[in-house]
């Protein structure tokens, strides 16, 4: 009996584990099969492509005419679709069309057709004309050229070209085009042009728009307020210019021939980057430095263009620079590139100063008053900043400037603030001693609240809300960050972000995501109020009072209050009592007002809302302490020493 | 020689009251400039702890930009008050110079009533001296001020370089002497107006014959005063830093008037020596 029941039961066994297996085979995933309705496979989700390879490659040659101001080339592209679509069309930037007539969006939004006509008749436009263009040996698509304006719909303008496909690219496929083109150089309007003869070339060539994930160009216009956007590759580009002139460009030079006709051909090469700029000048001194790094990498060498009018910066210029690059290479990452090359402009071309370029630099030249407060070198500081910012982690400066220009100008002023041993714009006894921040704030406390930072450049209402918003507010919002979370933090996360979105081109979104994630905490309040609003910030000491308690006149009631008439931030409070005694407290809760109240024996001195001024997003700092008896010796002795200054005046002038 | 010699003859006890009289007037317009200032400063921190402090923790530069910024319309106010009370003291100083020089011409002591009583009797004529004289100044200015444009667009056109250099030295240099001859021309022709009473024209014949027929002297007597002014400035200058935040509010005033008497001493002082070299060309033509 056990052993038939044992034999069973092994049996029983056998078929119960045999059909189990079976059962977990026939429930592994099966094949994809249709349904009986459909007669075609439902196509699985495209992965995302594999890119190999930059998604550009340009090589150029160019010759230079000087006395005719204009330019021939022919530039090779090869283009690779890093989107998830097949894209049947290409879209260019054509920046060089901006300055063609008073018509284009770059001329209209920035008012020129209201000049003079004495004035305007006297301007030099330019453009750039395509020749031809087509696949590398192969068909010709010059006559499926249209130019589009997807901003504002101004047929005028023809800084957008459109090149219809014969046939689609498919996803991770390249293409190799080749373009002819002419340029006849305009005056320096912005950034690029010809003054006399000086030549500074940015935005010159046929430039490839960037194609999304989703297969929609991001390809605007030029408008008058907008930076560029580009995406990162290989560039190799051989400039035939006259021998009389010094040239400088992006990248590192790898060859220099000299030509029967007395002209120089220069090849520059770089890779990883997003744009080729150069300069052309006679009259240029060249002083080089090279850069060298405690960890003994390769050195980055430092050529300094400079004009006879600005010789005597030459110290200061590469003293800067040097330091900058050092500053850097500690708190984000080292220079990745060899050579960076930085170009003072002559007084005449001054419209072309203070752009950053990939690897190179526009200094300014304005006058030497601007340097009581160290214009020229805070000019380094901000385009050195730009470098990495713009240049390697590769932002939206047409989309998101925010993101570019107040990251850059934070950086500007954390430069600022190491370099300049006491605080610049000082005349002792006479002005006031200032640093970059206040200049900032100024800036910041004077723009309207009726454009949030984030947005197209084009749509801020004029140039000042843009500058004011996207460089001072953002820069701000930072610098109170780092008073908020402490310097070290903010140190460390741009180091994070920096290294994650080297050659990236990271979002907003990309960026505030970081940040929350870094720093553990959910921070896109900062962000909504500050950068995706109008918002500004006005927190206050209300009140102070201090009554003594009925039952025991040696004990007070002592009460502070404390309010917020605009916007959010975290806050700390002090209050500080007759006896000496502080109260320090955290304001974190998103109240419009906070009441604290308490008993002491002794009454309120004072209190205090951020008594370090780390918040100077906050509009009024006045209005940040009450003392409870307040004394007004420190306003006597401002107003007395401003009186003085006004009894000066006066002897010097009258009797 | 004479140059020094009527530099030191200046320093006279009897001179400090017309120092005084002018300094009154300086103080007087000043006060109410400091006053604006400071009703705007109290209105706007007056109960904060930036009010008792004397040194902050923001910069002049943020104290007033929040002023400024937060409080609507008190930029204007702090302008109009500054124009209104130098418009003032103009027309005071022009009619204290008046009393003043005749007071030196007679070089015996006087009383503050005297002084009044003389100013407002040479007022007018002190006034069209005044007039004439800036409307000289402003067109001789034209000459640096067009040699200077003319550096300007050089300079940015040709990107610096030697000629737009000397262009700019030349307008600064011209200007400065412009200022110091017309100074002189007027302090000059003051003096000859109320000591002859004649023509504006006879006047200013008088003042650069004068001048130019004791350069020597009048060139030293420059140089002794703006040494003298040099000292006054830099020796301040030093001890200001110093005790600025030190001191009790009105003993602080109370030092930075001191500094302007002695400043005005300084010009009582020279306007005596120049009357001086007159006197003694008259005696020793």
């Amino acid at each position: 009996m056990n052993r038939i029941l044992l034999i069973t039961v092994f049996f029983m066994f056998l078929v119960f584990t045999h059909g189990g297996i079976s059962q977990v085979a026939e429930t592994q995933p099966a094949p994809i099969t249709t349904s009986p309705e459909k007669t075609e496979p439902i196509p699985p989700e495209p992965a995302p492509p594999t890119i190999q390879g930059p998604v550009v490659a340009y090589r150029i040659d160019a010759q230079l005419f000087p006395a005719q101001r204009s330019l021939t080339a022919t530039e090779i592209l090869v283009w690779q679709n890093s989107s998830s679509q097949p894209v049947d069309r290409l879209q260019f930037h054509l920046y060089y069309n901006a300055f063609r007539n008073l018509q284009s969006t770059f001329m209209q939004e920035g008012e020129y057709h209201k000049m003079s006509k004495k004035t305007t008749s006297l301007m030099n436009f330019g453009e750039i004309k395509i020749k031809e263009i087509g696949f590398k040996g192969g068909s010709d698509l010059t006559n499926n050229i249209r130019y589009i304006a997807p901003d504002d719909g101004n047929t005028n303008d023809r800084t957008v070209m459109e090149v219809q496909l014969p046939t689609p690219v498919e996803p991770g496929k390249s293409v190799e085009l080749k373009i002819a083109f002419t340029l006849s150089i305009p005056q320096i309007f912005a950034r690029t042009g010809v003054q006399k003869d000086y030549f500074l070339m940015g935005q010159w060539f046929p430039k490839i728009g960037v194609l999304q994930n989703d297969g929609q160009w991001n390809c605007h216009q030029f408008h008058n307020l907008s930076e560029f956007f580009s995406d990162f590759g290989n560039y190799q580009v051989t400039l035939t210019i006259p021998g009389n002139f010094i040239v400088g460009a992006s990248g590192v030079r790898i060859k220099m021939e000299k030509n029967a006709d007395n002209t120089i051909t220069y090849t520059f090469a770089e890779k990883n980057i997003h744009d080729f700029a150069w300069t052309a000048y006679p009259s240029f001194s060249i002083y080089t430095r090279d850069v060298r790094f405690p960890d003994s990498r390769d050195p980055v060498t430092i050529e300094l263009l400079l004009p006879a009018s600005k010789t005597d910066y030459k110290t200061e210029y590469l003293n800067a620079t040097e330091f900058t690059l050092q500053y850097f290479a500690k708190t984000l990452f080292p220079y990745p590139y060899r050579k960076l090359t930085l170009v003072c402009p002559p007084t005449f071309g001054n419209h072309s100063s203070g752009m950053e370029y990939p690897t190179l630099i526009t200094l300014s030249n304005y006058g030497r008053i601007y340097d009581l407060i160290n214009f020229s070198t805070k000019t380094v500081f901000h385009e050195m900043a730009h470098q990495y910012w713009y240049g390697i982690i590769g932002t939206d400066e047409s989309r998101e400037a925010w993101l570019d220009e107040g990251i850059t100008s934070y950086f500007e002023m954390e430069l600022a603030d190491r370099y300049f041993n006491d605080s610049q714009f000082h005349m002792s006894g006479i002005l006031f001693k200032t640093d970059d921040w206040e200049f900032r704030r100024y800036a910041y406390l004077n723009l309207l609240p009726i454009d949030a930072p984030q947005k197209y450049s084009w749509d801020f209402m004029d140039s000042h809300q843009y500058f004011s918003n996207v460089y001072s507010k953002a820069a701000l919002l930072f610098r109170s960050l780092e008073g908020l979370l402490g310097e070290s933090r903010m140190s460390g996360f741009f180091k994070y972000f920096a290294v994650k979105y080297k050659f990236k081109h990271p979002t907003s979104d990309d960026f505030i995501e970081t940040f929350n994630a870094y720093m553990n905490e959910d921070f896109s309040w900062a962000f909504d109020k500050y950068i995706r609003s109008e918002s500004k910030l006005n927190h206050a000491v209300y009140k102070v009072e201090s009554i003594p308690v009925a039952s025991n006149p040696n004990r007070y009631r002592n009460e502070a209050i404390f309010t917020r008439t605009e916007g959010y931030f975290p806050v700390d409070i002090s209050i500080t009592l007759e006896n000496g005694k502080e109260l320090k407290i955290f304001w974190k809760e998103n109240e419009r007002w906070k009441k604290y109240a308490f008993e002491d024996s002794s009454p309120i001195k004072y209190a205090i809302i951020d008594p370090q001024n780390k918040i100077p997003l906050d509009t009024n700092f006045l209005d940040n302490s009450k003392a409870r008896k307040p004394k007004t010796t420190g306003l006597k002795r401002k107003a007395l020493s401003f009186g003085f200054l006004i009894q000066n005046i006066f002897a010097f002038l009258g009797f | 020689m004479n140059g020094a010699l009527a530099f030191l003859v200046g320093f006279e006890f009897k001179n400090i009251k017309p120092a005084l009289y002018a300094w009154f007037f300086n103080v007087l317009f000043s006060i109410g400039i400091y006053l604006t200032v400071y009703i705007l400063f109290t209105n706007a921190a007056g109960s904060s702890v930036l009010a008792a402090d004397a040194s902050t923790h923001i910069g002049m530069f943020t104290f007033l930009d929040d002023i400024f910024s937060n409080y609507p319309g008190s930029f204007p106010f702090v302008v109009f008050a500054i124009v209104f009370f130098t418009f003032l003291y103009f027309l005071f100083s022009i009619f204290a110079s008046g009393g003043i020089i005749a007071a030196l011409l007679e070089n015996e002591k006087t009383t503050f009533p005297t002084l009044i009583a003389s100013s407002g009797e040479h007022f007018f004529n002190m006034l069209k001296v005044f007039l004439f004289n800036a409307v000289i100044l402003i067109a001789s200015l034209m000459v640096p001020f067009g040699i200077y444009t003319a550096s300007s667009v050089l300079n940015y056109s040709s990107d610096g370089g030697l000629f737009p250099t000397i262009l700019f030295y030349t307008a600064a240099t011209l200007a400065a002497l412009i200022f110091v001859i017309s100074t002189l021309i007027y302090d000059y022709m003051r003096i000859f107006k109320i000591k002859n009473e004649r023509s504006l024209y006879e006047t200013i014949k008088q003042a650069f014959s004068f001048i130019f027929s004791n350069k020597w002297n009048i060139l030293v007597l420059l140089v002794m005063y703006f040494i003298s002014m040099l000292i006054l400035y830099l020796g301040f200058g030093l001890i200001r830093n110093g005790i600025e935040n030190l001191l009790n509010v009105i003993l602080l005033f109370i030092i930075y008037q001191g500094f302007m008497i002695t400043r005005y001493f300084l010009k009582v002082v020279i306007i005596r020596a120049e009357i001086f070299l007159i006197e003694k060309k008259e005696v020793n033509p």
